[in-house]
């Protein structure tokens, strides 16, 4: 090969070699700034009014609430019925929504005329079958007299459990473990459930 | 005769070489660190294509206008922007990876949705792509989604009423949802500061309306 050839072919690989370092820097530069590529402007809305369907095979359904409180006494204020019942049975309505029969065992507040009710709840965060429950719920709207959502999402279903009450909510915990430390009154309301409805029917 | 069986071995050490590689392989994350979701929840996902194709919706009960509409979107994606590292464009019915569905409260009745619900969002046609552990004991999968939606609802009255949002409530609802959408499962155990913490309530000031460092570490483990 003659000397000319190979100068050819170095100063080729050179070039090459520069673009590359070149696209790779660029391609850098783009992925560091803080914008989206598309602005609020270029976005495009389509209007639509067809029937709207819930993706098949969806693995997550996960919502974000408007009616979260501060505190339990909150909590039972704003809600419309609060009971303590068993989860006796489950349908998934959707890919999404579950709807779960709960056998009344007590009310605490509100009146409902039925033996049981029907909890709405996003799939992702279901009540347990044939577990039991403290429930502070809403009246879902549009639906039958005795269907109800659950307040704050997760805040108003707690875990009855080996007379323990679980949540999953922070704040109700917390609040929970201060009631369970509370000095007793009277035998009667030594569990923390009982201290709990004491709070309740109090407040309301 | 030994010049064939060198090609059967090369080739069937390519057939091995190829399957181990392959997607069916799944990726182990091992003992990782910025887990901020809580110890029930145990998977988180992510977009592998490097594009996001978005696709936005309205329909008649969405009341909100489109500059808003499109102001939100584009802080919720500017506000992820730094973790996720992915080019946004224009995507179709068909093809998009992300979707945005503006709807109205009768809408979300008809399809039972709880009603203090406002925004929602879900992965479909997820793959399971690999596994790692938090806190050296907690498991969690990992999952490439290959789309995800939410459905935001604009509501007048009740318990999800949404029509008096100020501009942070919603920029907030938005930057959550998309967090979500981008493969934030559960909710942060760490800090009511969090975007992702579950209570919303912890945002009464509704200043934080983009992701913490934590927020962003969270999901750092995957993009
Ligand atoms: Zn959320």
């Amino acid at each position: 090969m003659s000397s000319k050839k190979i100068l050819i072919a170095l100063s080729g690989t050179a070039v090459l070699g520069a673009f590359l370092l070149y696209a790779n820097g660029f391609g850098n530069n783009e992925s560091n700034s803080n914008d989206s590529d598309l602005r609020a402007n270029d976005l495009v809305i389509v209007k639509t009014d067809e029937k709207i369907s819930i993706p098949e095979g969806a693995i997550a359904a996960e919502g974000i609430v408007s009616d979260t409180s501060q505190s339990i006494e909150e909590m039972s204020i704003k809600s419309d019925l609060i009971i303590k019942g068993r989860v006796v049975s489950q349908e998934q309505f959707s890919s999404i929504v579950t709807h779960s029969t709960i056998e009344i065992i007590e009310q605490w507040k509100g009146n409902s005329d039925t033996e049981t009710v029907i909890v709405y709840q996003l799939s992702d965060e279901t009540l347990e079958l044939d577990k039991q429950y403290i429930l502070f719920l809403g009246k879902q709207e549009e639906e039958k007299e005795n269907s109800y959502y659950i307040k704050g999402g997760h805040q108003g279903d707690l875990l009855i459990d080996n007379g323990d009450l679980i949540s999953h909510s922070s704040i109700i915990s917390n609040e929970l473990i201060n009631l369970a430390s509370e000095k007793s009154r009277s035998s009667r309301e030594s569990s923390v459930e009982e201290k709990l409805k004491l709070l309740i029917t109090q407040s309301n | 005769m030994l010049k064939r069986f060198g090609i059967v071995l090369i080739l069937s050490f390519i057939s091995v070489l190829s399957f181990t590689t392959s997607a069916s392989a799944l990726v182990n994350y091992g003992n990782v660190s910025g887990w901020m979701a809580s110890t029930s929840v145990s998977k988180i996902g992510f977009f592998s294509a490097s594009d996001i194709k978005l696709y936005i919706t309205k329909n008649s009960n969405w009341l909100m206008t489109d500059t808003n509409f499109s102001t939100y979107i584009t802080h919720a994606i500017d506000s992820w922007h730094s973790v996720v590292n992915k080019t946004t464009s224009t995507g179709t019915s068909s093809n998009f990876v992300k979707s945005f569905n503006g709807i109205g409260r009768s809408d979300a009745n008809s399809l039972s949705i709880p009603s203090n619900v406002l925004g929602l969002n879900t992965w479909t046609a997820s793959t399971y792509y690999g596994y790692g552990k938090a806190y050296g004991t907690h498991n969690f999968d990992v999952y490439t989604i290959q789309k995800s939606v939410t459905y935001l609802i604009w509501s007048t009255s009740g318990a999800g009423k949404t029509s008096d949002f100020t501009a942070n409530q919603w920029k907030n609802v938005f930057a959550h949802e998309y967090g979500h959408g981008l493969g934030y499962y559960g909710h942060s155990a760490n800090s009511t500061k969090d975007l992702m913490w579950e209570d919303t309530s912890s945002y009464s000031d509704w200043g934080t309306i983009s992701p913490t460092q934590y927020d962003k570490g969270h999901m750092g483990i995957v993009y």
